[in-house]
Parts: structure tokens; C-alpha cells; sequence
């Protein structure tokens, strides 16, 4: 669903001088990745996208995941993208054109590293559950 | 006057008749998680997670069954089911359980319904 891809990245990009955008220096991508992508960087993508939640396709629940990465011998800067990542879309509120936006939770976060990369890689998945609803004229 | 408590035997019979639809769920998880996972798999080495799914009993005292790909007691090199669904540094995601799973939330509340419902 592009406007909600649309309506998390307007968030992520509406502070751009601290906090998760700065972090990552703007460097969250849609689904994966560009090849040779500078650390740190982060990936957004839906997991699951659920639409007979509540007996009609008016609302869409969504499973959507981040990944974050960071190649460093320490793992205190994806730990810092990780909380940043939690303070800036934990229960956040999002404008989503033709939809009211009712949660963003946070659910699993998995560790998600590669200690075979020198430095290595280290970085989590973090999930979150999505739930919209279409807006009534 | 006589009071007779079926209790223990009612409670038995949910035990065995929900550890039984338990059973069929979490085997409904595995054959949607291989579809899926045939849809998106490219690779030989993707292709060839569709032969290391198993169901098995769950060690958690409430019971259960766990649907895996890749577990402990069937796997074979290279070890990479959890890469493909939660995606690295380097490779795009292809979630398959996940998705299994949740498609499967709904029909597995109204097999427990219909099972209990036949008590």
C-alpha cells in the first residue's frame, strides 16, 4: 500500500536534523536496499497485509517490519538506532490520505546481524502492527 | 441429595479435542508457509527450505504445536530460513510464516469454535 509507505516516510523525513532521520543520515528504503547501501541504514517493508479483519475490506491491518543495520565492532550504535527507531514510531500518529489511522504497535524485535562481516554487521527487526481504517465521506 | 461433577471429564475432553485442532492449525500454517514460500523462492537453496518444514508438539506447559521451517531436528546447510524472513543487511525479505500464520488467526478460531461446539 503506497500511501502508507508514503505516510511513514513523511514522518521519518519531518524531523531531519535529530532523533532516527539523523541517525541514519535519511537512509530508510522501501522494501530493501540498494546495493553497497552506506551503514547505517534502515529497510521498511509489510510483512502481512490483512483486509477481512472486521467483516468488511474497510480496514487493512498490517504487519510492516524495519530493519536496521549498522556495521561497527560495537554494537552501542544499532542499540541507539533502535531506540530512536522506538522514539519516533512507537503509538506514533500518521496522516494517511483516505484513511483514519487507528495503531501503530510495536511488537517482536529480533536480533539481525552478520558477525562474519568484518566489521560486522550487527542490526534488529523490529515489527509493528498497523491498522487502518477507510475514511467516510 | 447427590450432586455428580462431570468437571474433570468435561475438562479432559476439551483438552483432547483442542490439542487435536491445535494439531490440525498449526499443520494448516505449514502447508500455507510452503505455498508461499514456493511462490517466492528463487534460488535452489530457497527452494530447498520446502523440504525441512515439520510439525512437532510444543515443550510449553499449556501445550500446542509449533510449525517449523529450518528446526532443530531437521535442517540441512546452509542454515538461512530466518535470513529469508526477516530479510539482512544485504538480501530483500521473503516473509513466509508470518503470513501463514496470520492468514490462518481466523479459520483457527473457528475450528477451536466448531470443535467445542460439538461437546
Amino acid at each position: 500500500m503506497n500511501i502508507l509507505f508514503q505516510a511513514i516516510y513523511n514522518h521519518f523525513s519531518a524531523t531531519t536534523g535529530s532523533g532516527f532521520y539523523s541517525d541514519v543520515s535519511g537512509r530508510m528504503y522501501p522494501n530493501f536496499a540498494p546495493q553497497g547501501a552506506t551503514f547505517p541504514f534502515c529497510v521498511y517493508f509489510s510483512v502481512t497485509d490483512d483486509n477481512d479483519l472486521d467483516f468488511s475490506d474497510e480496514r487493512e491491518d498490517f504487519l510492516l517490519q524495519f530493519n536496521i543495520f549498522s556495521q561497527n565492532n560495537s554494537g552501542l550504535e544499532a542499540g541507539n538506532l533502535l531506540e530512536s527507531l522506538k522514539t519516533m514510531f512507537d503509538n506514533c500518529s500518521l496522516t494517511v490520505t483516505g484513511w483514519n489511522h487507528l495503531q501503530f504497535q510495536r511488537g517482536n524485535t529480533y536480533p539481525n546481524g552478520d558477525f562474519a562481516q568484518s566489521p560486522p554487521v550487527q542490526g534488529y527487526s523490529v515489527e509493528y502492527n498497523v491498522l487502518l481504517e477507510k475514511a467516510r465521506s | 441429595m447427590t450432586v455428580e461433577w462431570f468437571g474433570d471429564q468435561v475438562l479432559a475432553a476439551s483438552k483432547l479435542i483442542l490439542n487435536s485442532v491445535s494439531k490440525e492449525v498449526a499443520e494448516d500454517v505449514m502447508e500455507d508457509a510452503k505455498k508461499i514460500l514456493k511462490q517466492k523462492a528463487k534460488t535452489t537453496t530457497e527452494k530447498g527450505l520446502l523440504n525441512q518444514f515439520y510439525v512437532e508438539k510444543s515443550k510449553f506447559k499449556d501445550g500446542g504445536y509449533v510449525t517449523y521451517c529450518q528446526g532443530p531436528k531437521d535442517w540441512t546447510a546452509p542454515y538461512h530460513a530466518s535470513f529469508l524472513e526477516l530479510g539482512t543487511f544485504k538480501d530483500e525479505a521473503k516473509p513466509f510464516m508470518r503470513p501463514a500464520t496470520k492468514k490462518n488467526k481466523r479459520p483457527a478460531n473457528k475450528k477451536y469454535q466448531a470443535a467445542l461446539d460439538k461437546l
